[in-house]
């Protein structure tokens, strides 16, 4: 909202300087976002919060400053001037109807006859130019002028093109302006020159057979008053927020007669800016002013608020007096009155439809007292019911682990394309979508962090870094639910330092049982990758990233590893307890012992098989290497193995240890024909 | 008997510099210099001299000893400082080899660093989901579905209704939209458990902005609520302050502006000083502006939260008894506020993740 600053000394006195008028403004919320000079005028742009309509004029501004200035507003004298006695009754020539009471509860329209068309007096339109208005004639500058003014948005029709098909010899016909829904097949042109389609949803101004303005949005380009209208119908009325607001959108028109009708306008006002309007155009384009045609009722219901004025301490933490509290509600129009000890009857006035009940009332007197007179207190904080959830800890852990191994925390939009994740090779049977996304670029909601984590390898490739580990820990959205993860990508890592540094954190995490087998993704490559599982929960996936996702991808580089684990689903297994288990006695003695074995025998089936035995003095079982060659021959390959046996009550003997060992080969060379080398 | 004195220097002179150790230079010091040296020698003969011929003769060799020690003691330092030249030294200007650490996203460090300083004072970490029911994000906040104030918070929303997306289902008949706020948090805590609460919601929210420099569709916020018996406006003043001093600087200043936010009443919205420039000037004047401030534009002030008493309406919506409590809330932009303290110009270098960004912080 612009006003200037001459425009209101026009409703209050106003001795501050611009720039101590807007530091004032701003401390009682209007908000004061630029001074521009204009002339020998400033402009004021202010921001205008939604809950305050009638601050979408100047006069609205002017209470305000009459309030927190503590001067006296002067609307009666600029504005109520009309003359009554010129007020005509109506003479039956027209019938204004409305159909839908609730959409519009009150209009008023006024015929002015034998007005001139010109060009509006300088004063006025250096005032709408100020506020960035384009002057247009007399008329409709006015209609302008009382709409910033006043916050009443009107319309002038000229009245001869008003049922101009229908006009007949007689004068005495009986005209109409019906105010009503629009048919479904109905079109109007406005006054931008658009044919604009009319539903059942839009609210119109229509004569006897069609709409000629859209109520309280834009009115039709052929009702227009223009260069050689003589005659207008003035139309003032209040048209429902939640209707107007519908039409609004419905069309995508935005004006400022539809952006204060959308906000609510003062029901109580509506004749009162009209008239104020008429006297205007009577005294800058001539004319007669003539009869006043009025349906439907602006009479408001009575707001009456009980106000304990103790509640204003409890709530701010800062008693404000009553005589204050009293001139504070005086000053912005509200009727005070006693109504025993601390207690207030407060009358709302009707421009005020935001104050509804005690908290409303509080807000103004804490508002106009000002924010800074509260002091500043720390309140005592109990213990919360809330509990922490596990989750937090669990991510806390995640990352100092994670750093810990040298990897970067990255962010990266949780909204992809689907052209993105197919690329990376990633179903989009079960993804969630936007109903009403800003591009295609933002369409899904990421059901895994695979895409973002490449998308911020391959920036860091382009920059030239090398041999990074990324990771993200954020929701992701699939078959119907939202999940927190984690991902992890490593570039100049090998699979099994990628699975240690998943296993480093499942320890991390006190995970028991978690086992590595080997499955099918089809965003990891064939054979290269597994899930993890604990029990029947499945907690994640590693694997080596499929070549040809990283060329689509345009990454340029080859043996990228990744890793997601569900954080949700290995919550329940989360063990922080930590509990000291000794440190050993005695030495232990270590034997490390190769295996040819078949090709299809898996690490896990031999340290099984060992476990199976349940040496008492075995105590850490150690993978040292794999080796695969000709002389071992095809299909075979050769582990080699790390024992350590340590007993808790004595030193081992070599005797005790050979026998271990050979119990071992036995039973490998048994079960699994491993060979010893 | 009688000395060349010259020639005797000469001859000295090379024999000192030919000793290539200190036991040699020993050697040549008692053979010159010595008891029974060449020097002792050299007196020796003063009283056979004759009279007038003895303060020369005493003069010269005067200089000589005096020559001879200097020159013995030239040659000993030399000589140390040869052998130690031999030992390795370590060149400790050479840059030392940093090891590969990881790092910490800056927004999460930043929701970090202000997640502490609640924590510390007794509130309790909450999260909530990022896709929510059309009433926690906004009916349920005292935000009517057809009213301007859903203007602030334009909204995306979920497309397939069959797919009920909850971290904990919920029997909602209504639409599922991406959270525009950190608030709806507060509904989910508060029909969940009773005061006292002292609560801090760290969480991505999502609006359907374009993308460029300062705007996001996605970013970051960080929510705080109080519901007690008493929480009073000034509790909030006090607290915030808190937050300021500790987050920016202790000489920060705060002022607190009336606002409308439908779920707290009365609203504020908070501004710190700015932290670059910390002119108090409130504005541009006509023609004549001076450079302006590149963080705050001239106006000596951050705006850097909304805040407020949580409005009567939203503990109705809750389910908690009429009068029972009062509290307050407020919350605040993350990226913004890394974006202040950091001096960050661009929100798009958050998301990118490019390394030579990240290691800076």
């Amino acid at each position: 909202m612009k006003v200037t600053y001459n425009w209101l000394k026009d409703f209050v006195d106003i001795t501050l300087k611009p720039e101590a008028l807007a530091d004032k403004l701003t401390m009682a919320g209007l908000e004061v976002k630029a001074i521009d000079a204009f002339d020998d005028d400033f402009v004021f742009e202010i921001e205008i919060t939604s809950n305050r309509p009638d601050w979408l004029s100047v006069i609205g501004i002017a209470r305000e400053i009459a309030a927190i200035t503590g001067k006296k507003l002067k609307i009666a004298k600029t504005r109520r001037t009309m003359d009554e006695g010129r007020r005509t009754k109506d003479d039956g020539r027209w019938t204004v109807t409305i159909e839908d009471k609730a959409a519009c509860p009150f209009y008023s329209a006024r015929i002015i006859r034998d007005v001139k068309v010109e060009p509006s007096p300088t004063w006025m339109v250096k005032r709408l130019q100020a506020i960035g208005l384009r002057p247009v004639n007399n008329i409709v500058d006015i209609t302008n002028y009382v709409l910033f003014t006043t916050g009443q948005p009107l319309h002038a029709f000229d009245v001869d093109k008003i049922n101009s098909h229908h006009v007949t010899a007689s004068p005495r016909h009986q005209r109409k302006i019906i105010v009503r829904r629009a048919r479904n097949t109905e079109e109007i042109i406005t006054i931008d020159g658009v044919i604009r389609r009319l539903t059942p949803e839009i609210l119109v101004i229509a004569d006897e057979k069609n709409p000629i303005a859209i109520a309280g949005i834009m009115g039709g380009e052929e009702t227009e008053v223009h260069g050689s209208t003589r005659n207008i119908l003035l139309e003032s009325a209040y048209f429902s927020p939640l209707v107007t607001r519908g039409a609004s959108r419905l069309l995508g028109i935005s004006s400022d007669s539809s952006y204060r009708f959308e906000r609510s306008v003062d029901k109580a006002s509506v004749v009162e800016n009209s008239d104020y309007a008429a006297k205007l155009i009577i005294t800058h384009a001539g004319g007669e002013l003539g009869e006043l045609y009025k349906a439907g009722s602006p009479k408001t219901q009575k707001k009456i608020i009980t106000f304990n004025v103790s509640s204003v301490k409890r709530l701010l933490g800062q008693e404000i007096a009553l005589s204050k509290v009293k001139s504070i509600f005086k000053a912005l129009e509200f009727k005070v009155a006693a109504s025993g000890k601390n207690v207030l009857k407060i009358e709302v006035p009707a421009f005020r439809q935001d104050v509804t009940s005690e908290i409303d009332v509080i807000e103004e007197v804490c508002r106009i007292a000002g924010y800074d007179t509260i002091p500043l207190s720390i309140p005592a904080i109990k213990l919360s019911a809330l509990q922490e959830d596990l989750l937090l800890t669990i991510q806390e852990k995640i990352r100092e682990t994670l750093m810990g191994v040298g990897a970067h925390e990255v962010i990266t939009y949780s909204l992809v394309s689907e052209e993105s994740l197919r690329k990376a090779r990633v179903s989009l049977a079960s993804v969630i979508r936007l109903q009403n996304p800003l591009s295609m670029e933002q369409e899904v909601l990421r059901p895994t962090l695979l895409w973002g984590l490449l998308t911020s390898l391959r920036c860091n490739v382009e920059s030239g870094s090398r041999k990074c580990s990324f990771f993200e820990i954020g929701d992701c959205f699939n078959q119907g639910v939202e999940f927190r993860a984690l991902g992890l990508i490593a570039d100049g890592r090998e699979l099994l330092e990628v699975k240690g540094i998943v296993e480093l954190l499942l320890e991390k995490l006190g995970l028991c049982g978690v086992e590595f087998f080997n499955s099918m993704n089809a965003s990891y490559k064939e054979g290269q990758t597994a899930g993890i599982r604990i029990g029947d929960k499945e907690i994640g996936t590693i694997g080596r990233v499929k070549e040809e996702i990283l060329a689509d991808c345009k990454i340029d580089l080859a043996n990228i590893i990744a890793a997601e684990l569900n954080l949700e689903n290995l919550k329940p297994f989360v063990n922080f307890q930590k509990i000291y288990g000794g440190l050993p006695i005695y030495p232990s003695v270590t034997r490390d012992i190769s295996l040819v074995i078949n090709e299809g025998i898996v690490y896990q089936k031999i340290v099984g098989a060992i476990d199976a035995l349940s040496l008492e003095n075995l105590e850490h079982i150690r993978y040292k290497g794999l080796y695969r060659s000709e002389e071992i021959g095809k299909g075979k390959k050769s582990l080699t193995l790390s024992l350590e046996f340590r007993s808790p009550e004595r030193t081992l003997t070599d005797a005790e240890v050979n026998a271990y060992l050979e119990e071992i080969i036995r039973k490998l060379s048994l079960e699994l024909q491993a060979v010893i080398r | 008997m009688s000395f060349d004195f010259t020639a005797l220097e000469e001859e000295a002179r090379q024999k000192i510099a030919q000793a290539q150790d200190a036991a040699l230079l020993e050697a040549l010091r008692i053979q010159y210099l010595g008891r029974k040296g060449l020097l002792a020698e050299i007196t020796a003969i003063i009283p056979t001299l004759p009279l007038e011929a003895r303060p020369e003769y005493g003069k010269n060799a005067n200089l000589l000893k005096n020559k001879l020690n200097q020159l013995l003691e030239a040659r000993a330092r030399q000589i140390k400082e040869d052998a130690t030249a031999l030992f390795e030294q370590f060149d400790f200007t050479l840059p030392g080899a940093i090891p590969q650490a990881g790092t910490a996203h800056p927004i999460a460090q930043t929701v970090k660093e202000i997640s502490d300083i609640f924590t510390k004072l007794g509130f309790v970490i909450a999260e909530g989901p990022e896709v929510e029911t059309e009433f926690n994000n906004f009916t349920g906040l005292n935000i009517p579905l057809d009213h301007p104030a859903r203007d602030a918070f334009d909204t995306f929303y979920i497309k397939s209704p069959s797919h009920q997306v909850t971290r904990s289902p919920e029997k909602e008949k209504n639409r599922f939209l991406l959270r525009s706020h950190t608030s709806p948090v507060q509904i989910r805590v508060m029909k969940k458990h009773k005061p006292p609460l002292a609560v801090i919601v760290p969480g991505k929210v999502y609006r359907p902005d374009a993308v460029d420099a300062s705007h996001s569709f996605m970013f970051h916020q960080i929510e705080g609520f109080l519901v007690d018996e008493d929480v009073k406006f000034s509790d909030l003043k006090g607290i915030l302050s808190v937050l300021a001093k500790k987050l920016f600087s202790r000489n920060i200043k705060m002022r607190f502006r009336p606002h409308f936010f439908p779920f707290t009443e009365p609203s504020a919205e908070v501004d710190i000083s700015c932290i670059l420039c910390k002119s108090h000037q409130v504005t541009k004047s006509q023609g004549h502006q001076e450079k302006r401030c590149s963080v705050c534009g001239g106006k000596g002030w951050l705006e850097i939260m909304g805040c407020g008493m949580i409005h009567p309406n939203v503990f109705a919506n809750v389910g908690y008894p009429k009068g029972a409590y009062t509290g307050f809330a407020f919350g605040m932009g993350v990226d913004r506020i890394a974006m202040l303290k950091y001096g960050i110009n661009d929100i798009r270098l958050f998301y990118e993740n490019d390394l030579r960004f990240l290691r800076q912080f």
